[in-house]
């Protein structure tokens, strides 16, 4: 267990510097550098003289590697540039935006796991049936609407219903006033949560299928327990490993998910921070928010890795 | 002697024989059939240009008309016939993810396929970089390349294949390590044959099943990463017609006329549903081992 433990830590060490090494090189590929993001169009009539002492005042004449490793020093103590268009620093920014998403992530899954769970088992009850039909018609369709799709279905029919837009500026913080925070976070968690418990559905059902037949369920019958208990006791507790598994997975996924989401219900978000900082130019904002979901996803991953080989203890780890 | 040892039913398909019969005994795997069918038909005749009316072609007169005989979905805001629309917009999905997935599938399959084969630091430094595409989320990784090489088709085109690229190295990957340690493969190392022919000859023919049904899926994906970016404003740009950027605009035209949003939205879940369906069909008989996907 240590040794795995190890393995897998250095390995998402390793995946981490492999990150901030692409995010870092993303940006270098972005046309324009520092100076051109910081005069704009001015920089064009730059006199070679002032464009140099820029440059080194940028650290853009160094080589490549001694500015990733001034980058990574930065942003490993926790600087992570200025956003020139807002004026506060980006660490700050992010701050302001992570818990967004991360109460987002955890209320879809919260929705994705209960949703998923009970219609797989209620299509898994009885196999072939009518409501088995049903169930793998909505895994089907919840994988395939696009979470945009079933985004700008519920915009549109509140605002002809309620004349209601969201709008990042209205956002409450949870701490503020957890009623109208949960409400705000309530159509944007549907959403996501759809796709989830399409996945969480297919997954649930054939596990509960597979434990179904199993020769325990037999004896527990046998021994004259209600079909109730069975079918939640011992056959559910005895499919949850791969269920877990896929609402872990589908977590870190939500990460991704949650850009386009936020976009639409305008929730002030990490995926609302890239998207501004994109259309905006605002290169420290892009790379570390990048960096920072992509660093958490990561995290994410390995926790869901160790807490499969915790919950099931047939896993061999090696 | 070469021949009967190598080349004699040395091909193991997963599925074994008469898959294909089997397939078409699949009720979901005949419906995704017709489905993908019906968007090609509709992609080809769109990309010969036989539309209703030019999909671009403006009329004032008759905005926001709803669907009638001669505007089958209707048309939007500027008039703009939305059957032709909607088609067109299905041939730009289908072009980007086809063109995306045949790169990615390629590239992938070929890096995995090395990686397998060749083991040692191939395998390590092919596995590391697959492995740093995975720690970002799809649409992140396709934002972020977007973003950096600018907007346009082809950059689509180009970031979409590289979020999809790592599935087809594992993919590829994993038979190959198998098959690399089976007899008949060690029999050809041994009689002196070229790596590159026991490669092509006997190991490629063992990882096109899980490849095949890895595409199907990957088209279906490639296509909601394309509308999705397009949604965002990243991907094809007007006037091009394209789903993605349809459905974003009927967000707030949806009192004036809701097939702007219905008709677009339809055809990418069409699109979608149909190739997975198509490559759950596949996967059921070619390749009864699941393979993790990428959302």
């Amino acid at each position: 267990m240590r040794l795995y433990l190890v393995r897998r830590l250095t390995g998402s060490l390793v995946t981490l510097i492999g990150v901030a090494v692409l995010v870092f090189l993303l940006l270098r590929v972005l046309p324009g550098d520092e100076i051109t993001a910081r005069f704009g169009i001015e920089s064009g009539s730059l006199t070679p003289a002032q464009r140099e002492s820029l440059e080194r005042y940028y650290g853009l004449d160094q080589p490549l590697v001694v500015q990733f490793f001034t980058w990574l020093g930065s942003v490993l103590t926790g600087n992570f540039g200025i956003s020139v268009t807002s004026g506060s620093s980006v660490a700050r920014l992010i701050g302001r935006a992570l818990p967004v998403t991360i109460e987002l992530a955890v209320l879809s899954t919260l929705i994705g796991a209960v949703l998923g769970v009970s219609v797989g088992v209620m299509a898994a009850s009885n196999p072939n049936g009518f409501r088995d039909g049903a169930g793998q018609t909505f895994g089907l369709l919840g994988l395939g609407i696009p979470n945009f799709v079933i985004a700008s279905a519920i915009i549109a029919f509140l605002a002809q219903r309620f004349g209601y837009f969201p709008a990042a500026a209205s956002y409450v913080d949870f701490w503020e006033d957890p009623l109208i925070n949960l409400q705000q976070q309530l159509y944007p968690a549907l959403t996501l949560g759809v796709a989830l418990a399409a996945a969480t559905m297919r997954t649930t059902r054939s596990a509960f299928i597979e434990a179904a037949s199993q020769d325990f369920v037999r004896t527990a019958r046998g021994k004259g327990l209600s079909a109730r208990r069975v079918k939640w006791r011992h056959v559910l507790g005895n499919s949850l490993t791969p269920i877990v598994t896929i609402v872990g997975i589908q977590f870190g996924y939500l990460l991704g998910g949650t850009i386009i989401v936020e976009e639409i219900f305008a929730l002030p978000g990490m995926g609302r921070l890239v998207l501004t900082g994109i259309s905006q130019r605002e290169y420290a904002v892009v790379q570390s928010s990048v960096l920072v979901i992509a660093a958490l996803f990561v995290v994410v991953n390995l926790l869901v890795d160790l807490a499969y080989a915790r919950i099931d203890p047939r896993v061999r780890l090696t | 002697m070469t021949s009967t040892l190598l080349e004699a039913d040395a091909v193991v398909l997963p599925g074994g024989r008469g898959w294909l019969r089997r397939l078409t005994k699949s009720p979901n795997w005949v419906a995704g059939l017709i489905i993908v069918s019906f968007l090609i038909v509709i992609a080809l005749l769109a990309l010969l240009g036989i539309t209703p009316f030019p999909p671009i072609q403006q009329n004032p007169a008759i905005r926001f008309a709803p669907p009638s005989a001669e505007h089958w979905l209707g048309t939007d805001q500027f008039g703009r016939d939305m059957t032709s629309r909607v088609m067109a917009g299905v041939l730009a999905s289908l072009r980007v993810a086809i063109v995306a997935v045949a790169v990615a599938t390629v590239v992938g399959s070929m890096a995995g396929i090395a990686a397998g084969f060749f083991g040692g630091w191939t395998d390590r430094l092919i596995g590391r970089v697959t492995d740093m595409l995975f720690a970002f989320p799809a649409i992140l990784l396709a934002l972020s390349i977007v973003a950096a090489l600018g907007r346009g088709w082809i950059n689509t085109v180009i970031a979409i294949a590289i979020v999809y690229t790592p599935i087809f190295v594992r993919v590829a990957r994993g038979p190959v390590l198998t098959v690399r340690e089976l007899e008949y493969v060690k029999a050809g190392r041994v009689l002196g044959l070229r790596p590159a022919r026991v490669l092509f000859r006997h190991v490629l023919p063992n990882v096109t099943a899980p490849i095949i049904v890895q595409i199907a899926l990957a088209l279906s994906w490639a296509i909601l990463t394309e509308s999705s970016l397009s949604f965002l404003g990243l991907g094809t740009q007007p006037p091009d017609p394209s789903l993605g950027l349809m459905v974003s605009e009927a967000r707030t035209l949806f009192a004036r006329g809701w097939w702007l949003m219905v008709a677009p939205a339809s055809a990418i879940v069409l699109a979608v549903v149909g190739l997975n369906l198509l490559g759950d069909g596949l996967r059921d008989v070619l390749d009864p081992t699941r393979v993790e996907g990428r959302s």
